[in-house]
């Protein structure tokens, strides 16, 4: 068996080619002093930052990195880690440990200077320009002058009797995601596993769908005779639809029952029971997927329209229309980029760049450019993968896919599989290294 | 640790490459006529998104080569008809003009040995 490198052990070793660049530049990461570096003239801007993945992680370094002593960045999360959901369908399948996909912060710090706050920031003031954070020690109050919440999201509570301790969704990595590793674990000979997509928009696309590819390659290694229903609100597949398509067809012939189109109208969790537009759906292991929207401090701060789920901003800036020194980046904004850890991790330095120019009094970048560059694993040995990169269009005042950029692997393969992993690697130490 | 592929096999000449187009009766990527251009803010937030991949264990490091080898090689997966990697589409993300500010950026940094090496 394959296996895969330490991505543990990178992340944590102490000879970084990224460090050796970064002090050859003169950027003095590791020497940056806290908490503030003031010239005699100008106070640091202080950039409170909320939720430390693949969004906050990367909004926190690069503000760190290319604002030197000009910004104050405070980085605040619940956890001392984050747990990638990038590589934890891995982990539900046995291939990954959870260590392997969580990651320390202390980097960030460490290196860059940047202050951080392990607490639940509860409540945005824009009028005061303070996020209350909960702490073991008590209620902290920051003051910022230019906030960035990247919280991720937020799940919509359907009908029915819903018990996520029963169902999980594994959408979040950490609990959950060893939760239903132990439910697919425990499956017996001709079970059945039903999970189903929300309509889009919702977090990383393609996931879904690499879920059910790798719970069915699960099931066929170890000769369940299961099957796994698919139950899709989406008119098709919404990512990867040649792989996809090829692998639920194919691949996982007699194995996978796609159904596109249905939507589920309530959950059942201890009937392990879905109520769907085509009927009810009952399995052993109900992998149901919520609605999602954005995080609810978001929602709270008044930044989401009440007719909508995802805070409207500027891409220019990520700043939101209601409030611009309110910047949202990652999962709970709301433009049509697809909602990934890559995705968060392009708009957090577009964010960060525009933040930076906005202190030197320069408008921001007129062009800006992200992109979305994503491996799924198929079986336990080969993968797919996927890309898309977006330019600001002016007349529209939107990102626009380039469509000459958007495409999906020929196919899966074995060389994908390892490539995923340098991938991830490089993406695990870009974010948080 | 078990055997890396690394999927894109980066040119071992990449000025060679950048000569011998012309010879061989392929029109050369004409780039920013030939200009390359200071190395800037623009440029570094644009190579920014390069570190996605190309940071510590990822893919072939992007440092250390001359702003012509770095746009030589993105010109050419540019302009390939039928892209055969994920580079090939990543590349005609960029236009012509943002694809010598990522050479000009890049430029300026040191060479990483380590970077993107199998490990």
């Amino acid at each position: 068996m394959h296996t895969p490198p330490s991505l543990h052990g990178m992340i944590n070793s102490s000879s970084f080619d990224r460090r050796t660049f970064v002090k050859l530049l003169g950027m003095a990461g590791a020497t940056l002093a806290f908490p503030r570096i003031a010239s005699a003239v100008t106070p640091a801007t202080r950039v409170v930052i909320i939720g430390a993945g693949f969004g906050g992680a990367t909004a926190a370094k690069y503000l760190a990195l290319w604002g030197k002593g000009r910004v104050q960045v405070t980085l605040v999360d619940a956890n001392p880690s984050h747990i990638s959901c990038i590589l934890s369908n891995l982990v539900v399948t046995g291939a990954l440990g959870m260590s392997d996909i969580t990651i320390g912060l202390q980097n960030l710090t460490t290196k860059y200077g940047i202050n951080f706050l392990l607490g639940r920031a509860m409540a945005v003031d824009a009028s005061s320009r303070t996020v209350e954070v909960s702490t073991s020690k008590g209620s902290k109050s920051l003051a910022y002058d230019h906030l960035v919440l990247a919280p991720g999201i937020d799940f919509i509570t359907p009908a029915g009797h819903y018990d996520p301790a029963i169902t999980p969704h594994a959408w979040v990595a950490g609990p959950q995601t060893l939760q239903l590793k132990k439910s697919l674990m425990a499956m017996k000979k001709g079970k059945v596993f039903v999970m189903n997509i929300p309509k889009a928009p919702y977090r990383c696309p393609p996931g879904p769908y690499e879920r059910a590819c790798v719970v069915a390659d699960y099931m066929r290694r170890k000769k369940l005779r299961g099957k796994v229903i698919v139950l899709d609100a989406n008119p098709g597949i919404t990512a990867e639809p040649e792989n996809f398509g090829h692998a639920f067809s194919e691949t996982f012939k007699g194995i996978v029952e796609y159904r596109p189109n249905c939507q589920v109208l309530a959950v059942n969790s201890a009937e392990k029971t879905l109520v769907t537009s085509l009927g009810n759906v009952t399995g052993n292991v109900i992998n149901y997927l919520p609605d999602m929207r954005a995080g609810a401090l978001v929602t709270a701060a008044g930044l989401v329209d009440p007719s909508a789920r995802w805070a409207a901003v500027d891409p220019l800036t990520y700043g939101s229309v209601r409030f611009p020194e309110i910047h949202v980046i990652g999962d709970s904004q709301a433009t049509a980029q697809p909602k990934s850890g890559t995705m968060a991790n392009a708009q957090a330095k577009v964010c960060a760049d525009a933040i930076l120019r906005g202190i030197d009094g320069q408008p921001p970048n007129p062009a800006p450019v992200t992109m979305s560059a994503c491996y799924s694993p198929i079986t336990s040995k080969t993968a797919s993968w996927l890309t898309a990169s977006y330019q600001y269009d002016p007349t529209t005042r939107a990102m626009k896919r380039v469509e000459a950029s958007f495409g999906e692997a020929r196919g899966p393969s074995a060389e994908n599989y390892l490539d995923m992993f340098q991938w991830a690697n490089s993406l695990f130490d870009d974010t948080f290294n | 640790m078990g055997m890396h592929v690394i999927a894109m096999k980066r040119s071992k000449f990449p000025l060679i490459a950048a000569f011998a187009i012309p010879i061989l009766g392929i029109p050369a990527p004409a780039i920013a006529g030939g200009l390359v251009p200071t190395a800037s803010i623009e440029g570094r937030l644009l190579a920014a998104s390069c570190f996605q991949c190309h940071s510590s264990g990822g893919f072939e490091g992007i440092t250390g080569e001359s702003p012509s080898e770095i746009i030589s090689e993105l010109a050419e997966m540019k302009a390939r008809t039928y892209p055969e990697n994920i580079m090939d589409l990543v590349a005609r993300g960029l236009t012509d003009s943002q694809i010598a500010q990522i050479a000009a950026y890049l430029a300026t940094l040191p060479e990483n040995g380590e970077n993107g090496s199998e490990d």
